[in-house]
């Protein structure tokens, strides 16, 4: 801040006090003489004064002067009451409550809304600062980020807009959790649970590095530990410096290419306890430097204490630097506090390896770390874990069945690919039970619309259960009707379909014609041929399948009810949407009932019922119905998921058909404003949606 | 678009233009924010506005009414930070507050001191000082020479001196102002605090 000033109009006078009382070399001096006097306890003090005074008497004056308790007490000359608006009550549909949380840019409020959808979330707003400008365009990076990024580990992006004071805020997934490392003290964690988090953290990165995202600040404060369900699940939060390397691949080294045009401002921007190497050194940071911030939290879950101490003394920064350049770190199992050594004695023989990991991961050259977060994470997984029984392997793979059967396809996830490197070490990586982890995780995958990963996976497991299970085994025409729904989700039914029939003759052949498992690829056959019209063939295959499946698994049963809700479709094409409506309804309320209104097949449910009835012309009754499945969806399944783009595309049909029969219903401004939210969450809305398939 | 038919009744007249000085601040506020004005033309106008605003307290008070210091200040603000709705003036803003108040704080402080020491001055004057702020003067004098003294050997000192002191920003808003945590706020605050002390003496 520069001063412009205008001279004294008044001279001061010989009575006025001057503060030539100390040299302004000095300054400093009596600063840390002052703080260290009044840090200390109060007959600490009068050592602290008569030491400055063997060396500067006047200085040591002044500062019994400023410590003596009875002297003079100066207060502000005037309180301005103004301040910046304080953050509003209410935002939208948010109920905004206590603070969370303060990083660079934003600050962090718990908020809490109840309609359409009664939950807690998290809501971002811009940090108050004299930077505005660049603050908001730091905001913006993290709203596209977070609006490309997909993972049970990263916080899902609800909502986005601008508060009526003109502050933009960002909605997401509240995550009650603590800070990794506190998380792991307060449970006393031994190793192994440590050393799974870390992997899922890798996880976690890597699939932002695969999006050309950048984290740049993985400090401790960032990465949460929520429990949820019964699992322990680490969150990657606060995107707020993250960089998207645009038209690069992280995966690439980009050593070499010019610094960004802010890249210094980035490296204040971060954090001083967690600077990388070579961003001392002034070279830009990469997909390398957010796994040397890996390692650092690596290294503290190990030792429970950071490699190189950053403390609040003014030289902090300074003396980190100089150790982070100069100075390697002592292995962690030699560290004053090693966790290992004192919670697992009997596994001491994989701390070298540990060791190596770690201090790998926080070498000086980027070029010697670990090449990618992924490859951190399968190396992590490689340590061995507690039990590794064929039995409580297959106790596992039956558990995060379970787990994807009821929806929760973050949490069937984690356990699989933990499950995968465990059941390749003690079974083999072609024994059945780890090929069936492997597809069933690809499936996990698939179900939180990260389609590309699972098709790839899927392609390799079904090529290595055809060499060593033969093509007609159970477990192969499993991997194919997985492989067979995650191309018809990528879009692609034409070539999903042959696959379908497939999966489905084969079933018929091995399994028998009415089993659960034939049905389903009936069914799944059934929708192909809806998705590419073909109407009588998908009108036969669907209602036979509903038909066989209520039969044998009883009305109620999720598949009977999945089955129903696609006759219903099948019926609405057919133009008999009157004929349809009883059994939309039974399936959605059916689903909802049975599997609970969060699951995806109750949203899928809800969702065609709110269809339905728009096609009946009830636009009062298909509206709050079609908002409701939009939020959850974004909730449960986050916003880049099919489902979700599937059900805005309903509701906007909703909204859209409302707005022409009912001007004066407001739903054109609705439509506009979802529409809005859509672009700010990466949402891209298709012409025609078409329901989601589910095996 | 609506059509007036002749009929219609003629339309009221326009609203009173506002008072020139806020059209004026606004506009200035504007043009420092984009850097396309110094500062220093702000604080002018902030410490005419001032006294515009002074001036028409007293003269709309009983001669017997002591107007809180702050609520005076506070008006000006008000009025100025309506007119910055958006973000990226706040540094100009907060800033240029914090000279132009310490320019007339010091200002008014040395005028009491001028007076215990026999000055002869206008009752209306006196009255206005007294609306500013009941901080001995010599305090404020002694903050003015230090803040001088911080500008040559540690800006952000005189920076956080000057918000603290001059308009009372909370620790915290200073804070976010500066971008920096609040505890090194609170931890400069506190030798700001006594430094100042210190070069008050005990008799102060």
């Amino acid at each position: 801040m520069k001063t412009d000033r205008t001279e004294h109009p008044v001279a001061v006078g010989p009575d006025s006090a001057s503060p030539a009382h100390v040299q302004p070399q000095h300054l400093q001096l009596l600063e840390d003489s002052f703080h260290r006097a009044v840090d200390a306890p109060p007959e600490a003090r009068q050592a602290i004064i008569d030491a400055l005074a063997s060396s500067h008497p006047s200085l040591a004056r002044m500062l019994a002067g400023m410590l003596r308790s009875d002297g003079p007490d100066p207060t502000p000359a005037l309180r301005l009451e103004i301040e910046w608006p304080p953050i509003p009550a209410q935002v939208g549909p948010y109920r905004v409550g206590e603070r969370l949380g303060e990083g660079g840019f934003g600050v962090v409020h718990l908020a809490e809304q109840s309609e359409p959808v009664a939950r807690f979330v998290a809501i971002k707003f811009i940090r108050r600062t004299t930077d505005g400008e660049r603050f908001i365009q730091r905001f913006e990076t993290e709203r596209r980020a977070l609006a490309t990024l997909n993972h049970p580990c990263i916080p899902r992006l609800l909502d986005a807009g601008t508060a009526p004071d003109g502050r933009p805020y960002l909605v997401m997934e509240h995550v009650p959790g603590l800070p990794i490392t506190r998380h792991c003290r307060e449970r006393a964690l031994p190793v192994e649970p440590r050393l799974r988090l870390m992997a899922r953290v890798c996880d976690a990165v890597a699939h932002a590095h695969g999006k050309s995202v950048l984290h740049r600040d993985l400090k401790r404060g960032n990465v949460l530990v929520a429990h949820r369900r019964g699992w322990d699940e680490p969150k990657v939060i606060d995107f707020g410096i993250s960089k998207i390397v645009l038209g690069e691949s992280p995966a690439d080294p980009i050593a070499g290419a010019p610094p960004p045009a802010d890249h210094d401002r980035s490296l204040l921007a971060g954090t001083p306890s967690t600077t990388a190497p070579e961003q001392y050194l002034g070279a830009p940071a990469d997909h390398r430097t957010d796994i040397y911030t890996i390692g650092l939290l690596l290294y503290e879950l190990l030792t429970d204490a950071p490699p190189f101490p950053f403390d609040s003394t003014p030289d902090a920064a300074e003396r980190r630097r100089q150790s982070v350049l100069n100075t390697a770190p002592t292995a962690p199992s030699l560290a004053p506090s090693p966790v290992q050594w004192r919670l697992e004695a009997n596994r001491r023989e994989h701390a070298p390896a540990l060791d190596e990991v770690v201090l790998r991961c926080l070498h000086i050259d980027p070029a010697q770390r670990p090449p990618s977060a992924s490859e951190l994470a399968d190396t992590l997984r490689a340590f061995p874990g507690e039990d590794d029984s064929a039995e409580s392997i297959a106790a596992a793979v039956e558990h995060g069945h379970a787990l994807e059967y009821g929806g929760d396809y973050a949490g069937a996830e984690r356990e699989f690919i933990e499950l995968v490197p465990r059941a390749a070490r003690a079974l083999g990586a072609d024994h059945p039970l780890t090929l069936r982890a492997e597809s069933l995780l690809a499936v996990t995958m698939q179900e939180q619309a990260r389609h590309q990963e699972a098709e790839t996976r899927l392609r390799e497991v079904l090529e290595r259960q055809t060499a060593s299970l033969g093509p007609e085994h159970a477990e192969t025409l499993d991997t194919l009707g997985y492989l067979a729904v995650c191309i018809d989700e990528s879009g692609r039914t034409a070539e999903a379909a042959p696959m379908h029939r497939a999966a489905y003759e084969g079933r018929r052949r091995a399994l028998g014609p009415d089993h659960p498992k034939t049905l389903a690829a009936l069914n799944n056959l059934g929708g192909s041929c809806y998705r590419l019209d073909r109407r009588d063939e998908a009108h036969d295959c669907l209602l036979m399948a509903a038909e066989a499946r209520e039969m044998l698994l009883g009305p109620d049963h999720p598949d009977a009810l999945l089955s129903r809700a696609n006759v219903g479709s099948i019926l609405v094409r057919l133009g008999r949407a009157d004929e349809a409506q009883p059994h939309v309804r039974r399936a959605a309320d059916g689903f909802t009932a049975v599997l609970g209104a969060d699951h995806p097949g109750a949203i899928i449910g809800r969702a065609n019922l709110a269809n339905n009835l728009r096609l009946l012309g009830r636009f009062a009754e298909a509206e709050p119905i079609a908002v409701e499945c939009v939020e959850r969806s974004v909730q449960v399944l986050g916003p880049i998921h099919d489902t979700t783009r599937w059900a805005f595309t309903k509701l906007l049909h909703v909204l859209d058909d409302r707005a022409a029969a009912e001007p004066e219903s407001g739903a054109a401004d609705r439509a506009a404003a979802w529409r809005a939210r859509a672009e700010k969450l990466g949402i891209q809305l298709t012409q025609a949606g078409t329901p989601p398939v589910k095996s | 678009m609506l059509i007036l038919s002749p009929t219609q009744p003629p339309s009221p007249p326009p609203p009173p233009p506002d008072p020139p000085g806020d059209h004026e601040l606004t506009r200035l506020l504007n043009e420092v924010g984009s850097g396309s004005r110094p500062v220093g033309d702000l604080i002018a106008s902030v410490y005419d506005e001032l006294r515009r605003i002074a001036g028409r307290q007293m003269a709309s008070e009983r001669a017997d009414h002591t107007l809180e210091p702050t609520a005076l200040v506070n008006e000006l603000f008000l009025k100025l930070s309506v007119a910055e709705s958006s973000f990226q003036n706040r540094a100009h803003f907060f800033g240029a507050a914090a000279n132009a108040m310490r320019q007339i704080l010091v200002d008014s402080a040395r005028r009491k001191l001028a007076d215990k020491r026999g000055g002869d001055r206008a009752r209306e004057a006196l009255a206005e000082d007294a609306l500013l702020t009941n901080r001995p003067p010599e305090e404020i004098v002694v903050v003015d020479e230090l803040m001088d003294m911080l500008e040559r050997t540690d800006p952000r000192k005189k920076q956080i001196l000057g918000l603290w002191y001059f308009i009372g920003l909370t620790h915290q808003s200073i804070a976010d102002l500066l971008g920096v945590d609040v505890r090194t706020i609170g931890r400069e605050v506190k030798f700001l605090r006594g430094f100042v002390s210190g070069h008050l003496g005990p008799d102060a």
